[in-house]
């Protein structure tokens, strides 16, 4: 039976591309594959299921091996990939496009610029290509994927609901009466952060003074989020808005279930895990129409193309205040949902794999 | 679908039909004459003058230096250490030549090598970015001394060519 081995920049708990590796190498096992992870951070969590990247060199030397290369930011390891003899697979996650980053964080902006570049190369020497959305795809074959060998493999979320909410805080978030905001993700200028302040704002001070958003994800581009701090201030939100830094999966869903409504200012997605999840928890979405939101959403949430603050804000206050919008939207996310049921991407991961294999 | 296409009011999409997309808009523009004339939002120019650093915009510039770029990119694979995996082709006997040089490699590059490579990596990596900015740099000047020819060239020909 053919060896199959998965490579990635990080493996740990509550990373989407990390859970959705896990995924794959569940299902590979039990179709009988030998199966390995390899990536170059490996959070303590994970050092059992984890191998270092390096160790994966000598063994991407047997023909008869498969490699599934997880692109989500650029890391030398990718490499190992131009490298392997057996067949390969390229999984790509998108790259955020490295402007948003300029004169924020240069590292970032590096590795974005460097990934996309190694974007290339990969899909160069790729038996498949897959995204885990058609945008994604799309940029695939503008890397110069051949539209023959590229598909779409959306991400697996089959953790969803797993973690109990944490009643006392859940308790205490909801008790109070407030209209709850939602927004999940790393705190970085891409996500629109400071949009979504302000526009907060505009419904806080104009429609809706008891409401609080929720801002949930790393806070690790310190100077943007001290930018986030400041404009809170001119705004005068700054006892309504809370950043919560990154949470624990119980959290997480605490913040789910006490959320009202999920709103989205994000200016570039490849798939965003945290509108499924909003659809899952029942929380309707208000998002901006770019990227690939508008195919995770299909026809359900509520699009905005871009951002006058009034008129969103007010459709914001319909999804909260209207219990009769508010029921129809969350059917329709409802429906939405079963685009990403697991046992089909489970049958496309196969159909994929044996694509690849009979080559 | 239907969309407000006001100027002064966003386009908001509403894909699902089971929804009356035109009342819903409708009850949108009521509510902001509404409140506009109760004077309740705060003004654009306040949300948009509110704080936030500016960040150079240099979204336009392209990285067009293809051979300084193909340099840093070549650096950066370089910049990554890491451990050498040991093999060997010797018959019967390979594995454990194989065996003791793993073992020793195990002991000196956990306790010692690791943590130099990892410093040196770290290194590499600031050095990197340290060229990379000043190409950025770099290309955002050409830019600028690119637009002051061309205006310089305009000024001089409306003032005669002097």
């Amino acid at each position: 039976m053919m060896r199959v081995f998965q490579l990635t920049n990080g493996m740990m708990s509550g990373d989407a591309v990390s859970n959705h590796v896990l995924e794959i190498d569940a299902r590979l096992r039990r179709w009988g594959y030998n199966t390995d992870i390899f990536a170059e951070y490996i959070a303590p969590e994970m050092e059992t299921r984890v191998r270092p990247d390096a160790e994966c060199a000598d063994l991407l030397k047997d023909p008869n091996s498969l490699l599934i290369y997880h692109l989500s930011i650029y890391n030398p390891n990718y490499r190992y990939f131009l490298q392997a003899r057996g067949k390969r697979i390229l999984v790509y996650h998108n790259i955020t496009p490295a402007h948003f980053f300029r004169g924020w964080d240069a590292r970032l902006e590096m590795q974005c610029v460097l990934g996309r570049e190694a974007l290339k190369e990969l899909v160069a020497v790729a038996d498949l290509s897959l995204g885990d959305s058609e945008y994604n795809r799309q940029e695939l074959v503008q890397a110069g994927a051949p539209l023959e060998k590229t598909g779409v493999l959306p991400i697996f979320l089959s953790d969803f609901g797993a973690q109990p909410a944490d009643a006392a805080q859940l308790r205490q978030l909801t008790q109070k009466n407030t209209t709850n905001w939602l927004t999940v993700g790393r705190v970085v200028p891409s996500k629109g952060i400071h949009d979504l302040i302000r526009l907060f704002s505009v419904y806080q001070r104009a429609i809706n003074a008891d409401a609080i958003l929720y801002i949930v994800g790393s806070t690790g581009m310190p100077a943007y989020t001290d930018a986030l701090f400041k404009l809170t201030q001119s705004l005068g939100v700054s006892d309504r808005v809370v950043f919560t830094g990154r949470v624990s999966d119980t959290l997480l869903t605490t913040y789910y279930r006490a959320a009202d409504l999920y709103v989205i200012a994000s200016y570039h997605e490849g798939f965003c895990v945290p509108a499924v999840e909003s659809m899952y928890f029942g929380v309707p979405v208000l998002s901006r129409k770019t990227t690939a939101l508008p195919e995770t959403l299909g026809d359900a949430g509520i699009l905005f193309t871009h951002l006058g603050y009034e008129p969103v804000a007010e459709m914001a206050h319909l999804l909260v205040s209207d219990s009769e919008i508010r029921d129809r939207v969350i059917k329709k996310q409802k429906e939405q949902l079963q685009t990403f049921n697991s046992a089909r991407v489970e049958n496309k991961l196969r159909q994929f794999i044996d694509w690849v294999n009979v080559r | 679908m239907k969309t407000i296409e006001n100027t002064s009011q966003p386009p908001l999409e509403i894909r699902d039909p089971s929804l009356n997309s035109a009342d819903i808009l409708r009850r949108i523009e009521s509510q902001i004459s509404r409140r506009r004339a109760e004077n309740k939002y705060p003004a654009v120019d306040e949300l948009q003058a509110a704080w936030l650093p500016l960040v150079p915009d240099t979204a336009s510039v392209r990285i067009d230096d293809d051979y300084i770029f193909q340099l840093l990119k070549e650096l950066t694979v370089d910049s990554y250490l890491q451990e050498v995996r040991f093999s060997s082709s010797v018959p019967m006997v390979g594995w454990l030549i194989v065996a003791i040089r793993r073992a020793w490699n195990w002991m000196s590059t956990r306790w010692y090598v690791l943590p130099v490579l990892k410093q040196q990596t770290r290194y590499n990596e600031q050095v990197i970015i340290s060229m990379y900015r000043l190409l950025q740099s770099n290309l955002a000047l050409q830019q600028q001394i690119d637009e002051l020819r061309q205006q310089l060239s305009k000024l001089e020909n409306a003032s005669g060519g002097e």
